[in-house]
């Protein structure tokens, strides 16, 4: 039983079930991304299908920038598979299709720990596939992080620099 | 000195109770030692040899009294009574217990101290030069900027698990306190040909396993792009660094791999995104960093009496002379001189320094030099704004706590990592090698006459004690089990900064010192004068004046 959680930690019925690796079909290699395709309770017509496709990408080898996904705007979700829970490169992937205008639901499935969603909700994460068999507990309460953020994400787009220092400073205070 | 609005204070405050919560839940078994180990590095705590250690942020190096007491206090509360500073302006507990360590970041944060990301694979401390603000060649004081970098990397969603560590170091001086060609990214505070102030970006010096000095990916950025260039930097290499290889993984190595025009090339294309963008810094925001770095009130002194009265008093003590001479620089405002307080006292290990210490050094930065204090990358700590008249009471007081060593930039202000007598990384302990060392050169005419010299002492390969950029690099080596120890010579930090010259087969521990002498006697023997120093001596002779020497009796 898979466990979908939203980013803020609501339980999902996810309408999008994983693929089991015979299930995949289309499935197709370009340089060394993995591709899959999600798909719901799908028709058979073939125009119907990809209108109901989802396409995930498995994060492995070299070539690892989400530019190679040329357009997204007709995804409704991506996912993408952390292979192990150090390799960060899914947060700057993720803020990445963000920046690019994907829209659709942003998903980070694979090995990954309840202590990184609050950083992968800030680079625009919508949703987690949690690894198998975890307290989902733990993930619903790391989800909110701190309560403000220093930098510029995703979730907050501009630095906390540009929110509260915003007045020019009165001369007699700079030395 | 940066001050913490509410925001900043309830960040530090949330971190402290979302480690706490780690931790109970690493000690109830609910998180695996692999899983807790990178949430403890980002906050800090090492597992070592004999018990844990607790590394302490101290920004670019600058600390209030106050918070220098509180590191006595908790020193003296949870540890063995003594701290030891580090070559990243940091300072570390030896001993602190795990299940403790919530509450001693409990107390750091209130008085704004913090853990945060010291450790892990992550932005860590944005160190600097430990004259800023004071000394008389600085261009513009880099702590702003320290402290807007400091804000940007910390809690970095996109940048917390990066292939490997990440170190940034910002000078704004003519001379390079602040080692930035061997970092991972170097900034420079330099103007361009209109006279105005941008950076010179640096990009992949580091020391370690495979030294490399900085190259140059922009000789000059305007000040509003430096943290959206930070972030492309960085975005190009969370994504292209090595992640197959622990000793491959950091950012020299894809530099090296790439080229540095292809990498510059890769940074521009990120850059080209966030350019402009929200990241870019405002006049505000550098107007208000600015603001908190601005000249202390100093006094109007009567600048030639006081001069004359610090004479009079050198003439009476020889000894306070030459503390003056050694362990005190030219100030940028007259009347005033910058203090070094020395942590390497004979026997000592260098950087460490006792619970009594740390408060005696605050009292006296209370008294003379407007409650702040530095510690720089060399394991020492600075008192930067004292009045000449003043000079003789600071001496005394460091003189009776064994703080006045006047060895400042000589052969024994030995700059030396932990070691084998605590850190489970090391080949060999360096610490009894240093205090071997300063032993034997403990005449302080012998140390004057030989003039300036960086003795830099690592236990291992991950070189802690940046003995790469020694001038005499030591660094400890297994062989067949036992300790043995590598010498190097010429590197060095400053300028033309090089990685130094390795001189042959290893020694063992006992040989080190007489081979130091051999090394000292062949630079007395060649030196056109007593003003060339060590490092331009054996740039002009070279290697293998030393070499052959110092080999010819043995093996």
């Amino acid at each position: 039983m898979r466990t979908v959680i939203d980013q803020e930690g609501k339980l999902l019925q996810d309408p999008w079930p994983v693929l089991e690796s015979d299930q995949r079909s289309g499935e197709a290699q370009r340089g060394a991304l993995h591709y899959w395709l999600y798909r719901d309770a799908a028709p058979a017509d073939a125009t119907e299908r990809t209108a109901h496709t989802r396409l995930g990408v498995q994060l492995l080898g070299d070539d690892d920038r989400c530019a190679q996904l040329q357009d997204l705007s007709h995804l409704a979700l991506l996912c993408i598979e952390v292979p192990l829970f150090t390799d960060g490169r899914a947060f700057s992937l993720a803020r990445a299709a963000r920046e690019s205008g994907f829209r659709g639901d942003l998903r980070i499935c694979g090995d990954f720990l309840p202590d990184q969603v609050h950083y992968f909700r800030r680079v625009g994460v919508s949703s987690f596939l949690l690894p198998k068999d975890s307290d989902h507990s733990n993930f619903v309460a790391s989800i909110r992080g701190f309560s403000d953020a220093y930098q510029a994400a995703v979730d907050q787009t501009q630095p906390l620099f540009r929110r509260r220092w915003t007045w020019p400073m009165p001369a007699a205070v700079r030395a | 000195m940066y001050v913490y609005d509410a925001i900043d204070q309830r960040l530090v405050d949330e971190r402290v109770e979302q480690f706490r919560a780690q931790t109970q839940r690493y000690l109830a078994g609910e998180l695996t030692a692999a899983q807790f180990l990178p949430l403890r590095l980002q906050n800090g705590l090492y597992i070592q040899r004999l018990a844990p250690m607790l590394r302490v942020a101290i920004p670019y190096g600058l600390m209030r009294s106050d918070q220098l007491r509180k590191l006595a206090e908790i020193s003296r509360r949870y540890d063995k009574g003594y701290g030891h500073f580090s070559t990243r302006q940091n300072i570390q507990f030896n001993w602190p217990a795990l299940e403790d360590v919530p509450d001693i970041l409990a107390e750091l944060a209130s008085v704004q101290l913090h853990a945060i990301q010291t450790s892990g694979n992550c932005i860590r401390n944005t160190t600097s030069d430990e004259y800023a603000g004071v000394a008389r060649d600085e261009i513009e004081d880099p702590r702003p900027y320290c402290e807007l970098i400091r804000q940007w990397s910390t809690f970095h969603p996109e940048f917390a698990f990066l292939p490997r560590k990440f170190k940034i170091a910002v000078n704004g001086a003519v001379s390079d306190r602040a080692a930035v060609h061997a970092h991972d990214i170097g900034v420079e505070l330099q103007r361009n040909a209109r006279g105005e102030v941008g950076f010179r970006i640096l990009v992949g010096g580091g020391l370690g396993r495979t030294p490399v000095v900085g190259l140059e990916i922009r000789p000059w950025l305007a000040k509003k792009h430096l943290l959206s260039y930070l972030e492309a930097i960085l975005r190009v290499y969370n994504l292209r660094g090595r992640r197959d290889n622990k000793f491959k993984a950091r950012i020299k190595i894809l530099v090296k791999a790439m080229g540095i025009e292809a990498f510059r090339e890769a940074v521009d294309a990120e850059w080209q995104m966030l350019r402009d963008g929200p990241t870019t810094l405002t006049d505000e925001a550098i107007a208000q960093a600015q603001s908190y770095f601005t000249a202390p009130p100093y006094e109007a002194l009567d600048t030639e009496a006081a001069q004359q009265q610090c004479n009079k008093a050198m003439e009476m003590d020889p000894r306070f002379a030459r503390w003056y001479t050694q362990n005190t620089r030219e100030h940028r405002v007259a009347g005033y001189r910058i203090v070094d307080v020395s942590l390497k006292a004979v026997a000592t290990p260098p950087g460490d320094i006792s619970d009594q210490q740390m408060e005696l050094v605050a009292d006296l930065a209370d008294r003379y030099a407007f409650g702040e204090i530095r510690s720089t990358h060399q394991q020492n700590l600075v008192l930067a704004d004292v009045r000449i008249d003043q000079l003789l009471e600071v001496w005394h007081a460091l003189d009776a706590a064994q703080l006045a060593s006047p060895t400042l930039g000589l052969l024994t202000d030995i700059v030396c990592c932990p070691g084998g007598d605590y850190c489970s990384l090391a080949n060999a302990r360096s610490i009894p090698l240093s205090e071997a060392i300063q032993r034997r050169f403990d005449n302080l005419d012998y140390l004057h006459d030989l003039g300036p010299i960086d003795l830099n002492i690592s236990g291992c390969m991950n070189a802690c004690g940046h003995h790469h950029i020694g001038h005499i690099g030591i660094l400890g080596v297994d062989k067949k089990g036992e300790e043995f120890f590598q010498i190097s010579l010429g590197g060095s930090q400053n300028g033309r900064a090089s990685i130094g010259d390795i001189l042959g087969p290893s020694f063992g521990a006992e040989e080190v010192p007489a081979v130091i002498e051999q090394i000292l006697q062949i630079y007395l023997e060649q030196r056109e004068s007593a003003e060339e120093s060590f490092l331009d001596t054996y740039r002009r002779i070279g290697i293998q004046q030393f070499k052959e020497p110092i080999y010819a009796n043995r093996h």
